[in-house]
């Protein structure tokens, strides 16, 4: 796994393009007036961004000579997990030093308190892995392409539900919001284990059908 | 090392059935025209496609069921697959170096000096030789049993693919338990290096022979039609229609040295095997 794992961290710094535009987005995230609720979100996207190119890497090469190295197909799709998991919390580093950054420049923003910021960005850190982890076995199986278009579509489809029906929009999330900060502020420690034991659940549920899509998979 | 008995796969406008064995210690090689299923071949014997019937072992394992352990035991060398060109040789050792056990840093450098390939240069500037000899490289020194090859000399000069087979000679003489399959369209390549060659055609094997035996007792007779009417059939393996009459390709050439004073008898070679085997009826 630490072959694969230098392998991805490789890849990873030759997408030069993006490490620039992380740094740039980051940079003009903190310029902006309401950059606590803005910056999370950019550096999770971005960290998201650069998973989706190493699994887009390895379609593109061919997993075949991939799979004749020493990884095997549990290998392979745990050390995508970890790697994202890796990835997701540099991300987060550089979004709280990004954060820090804003604080020294304007200060805290009203409402925005450690705890805060912090409980909320768990149940951020834990979608972000949810969604890396299922787009192991969506790429493994549909390749590359599809699998981009079809996670790219995700947003597009929150965004004509918005369109269609913005109403029941707002309150689905003004509820669900309410529920998580409600749970979050009734008890910080339960909240933050029930958003792992989630998150741990659906990464392993992705694992095991990403192994399975890998085994039955022709190279 | 490697048996497959009766290996099919089927694809929309292509099937392979295929049965082959490989002892430790051979090198073997796969001939075949562009398409006649060498690369499915590889890949059935890496594990990376899944059986429609028959059976694959190598190492007495179906390679569908190898755990990364098992194919720190193999080195491949794929045409059409590898790692992101973007990469630098510096890189590569790195990842080897962790991916294998037993890889041969020391070695790997020194091969890569003597070969002109530089450590850190991006593997997308190397020219298709140099990016052949880094294949076959990472596939060798790693102290692999057995080595799978596809096309590991296609789309290079004479020069290259002579160095390319000196260092699979090298990788050889040091385990004379190491084996090699060596998938190629170049008959030439494998001539002067194969213990044996498979001749796969439209995904079936059509010979298996010695090479030593296609070169010494192999022979084609160059016949008019007239006298071609009159040859023993049983002894002639294929014939070919050519502009002066028929070429045909026995394994008996003694026999019709002896038998017909008056025959042109040439001595058999992988080229004259292929296109009388592939071409003709």
């Amino acid at each position: 796994m630490k072959g694969l794992l230098t392998k991805d961290r490789y890849v990873c710094f030759k997408h030069l393009s993006s490490v620039l535009l992380t740094a740039v987005s980051l940079f003009i995230c903190v310029l902006l007036s309401d950059y606590a609720s803005v910056i999370d979100m950019v550096g999770y996207v971005l960290a998201l961004g650069f998973f989706f190119a190493c699994l887009s890497d390895d379609d593109r090469t061919g997993y075949s000579y991939l799979m004749s190295m020493p990884v095997d197909a549990k290998t392979y799709v745990v050390e995508k997990n970890v790697y994202a998991f890796v990835l997701l919390a540099g991300f987060w580093v550089c979004t709280k030093a990004a954060l820090g950054l804003g604080i020294l420049i304007y200060g805290p923003t009203p409402n925005q308190t450690l705890s805060t910021v912090f409980g909320l960005n768990s149940v951020a850190y834990f979608f972000a892995m949810g969604v890396a982890s299922a787009a192991v076995p969506i790429t493994l199986k549909l390749g590359a392409t599809k699998a981009f278009f079809i996670l790219a579509a995700i947003p597009w489809v929150f965004l004509l539900y918005i369109i269609v029906d913005s109403g029941l929009m707002y309150t689905t999330f003004e509820r669900a919001f309410d529920f998580l900060r409600g749970s979050y502020v009734r008890s910080p420690g339960l909240f933050f284990v029930g958003c792992l034991v989630f998150n741990a659940l659906v990464v392993l549920a992705c694992i095991r059908l990403g192994i399975r899509v890998m085994k039955k998979k022709d190279m | 090392m490697i048996s497959l008995n009766h290996f099919q796969k089927n694809y929309k406008d292509f099937s392979l059935d295929i049965s082959m064995e490989i002892p430790a210690g051979r090198v073997t090689g796969l001939l075949g025209r562009n398409g006649a299923g060498k690369s499915t071949t590889i890949k059935a014997i890496l594990g990376l496609i899944k059986s429609d019937g028959g059976t694959a072992r190598v190492f007495g394992k179906d390679p569908r069921e190898f755990v990364a352990k098992d194919k720190e035991a193999i080195g491949a060398a794929l045409s059409y697959s590898g790692l992101n060109e973007q990469l630098k040789v510096s890189h590569i050792i790195d990842i080897l170096r962790q991916m294998y056990p037993r890889f041969d840093e020391a070695s790997f450098r020194s091969l890569c000096e003597a070969q002109k390939l530089p450590l850190n240069k991006a593997v997308s500037t190397f020219s298709t030789g140099m990016k052949a000899k880094l294949r076959v490289l990472m596939a060798i020194t790693h102290e692999a049993k057995l080595l799978v090859l596809d096309e590991p000399t296609a789309g290079l000069d004479v020069v290259a693919r002579t160095e390319i087979l000196d260092l699979l000679r090298e990788y050889l003489a040091k385990d004379p338990e190491r084996s090699v399959l060596i998938s190629s369209h170049i008959s030439s390549d494998l001539e002067g290096f194969c213990d044996d060659i498979y001749l796969i055609d439209d995904g079936k094997i059509v010979l298996h022979e010695d090479t030593d035996t296609i070169l010494g007792q192999y022979g084609v007779l160059r016949v008019s039609a007239a006298d071609y009417d009159k040859l023993e059939k049983q002894y002639i393996l294929g014939s070919r229609k050519e502009s002066f009459g028929y070429a045909c390709l026995t394994t008996e050439k003694q026999y019709f040295l002896d038998n017909y004073p008056n025959l042109v008898i040439e001595n058999g070679s992988l080229d004259s095997v292929i296109i009388i085997m592939l071409g003709g009826e």
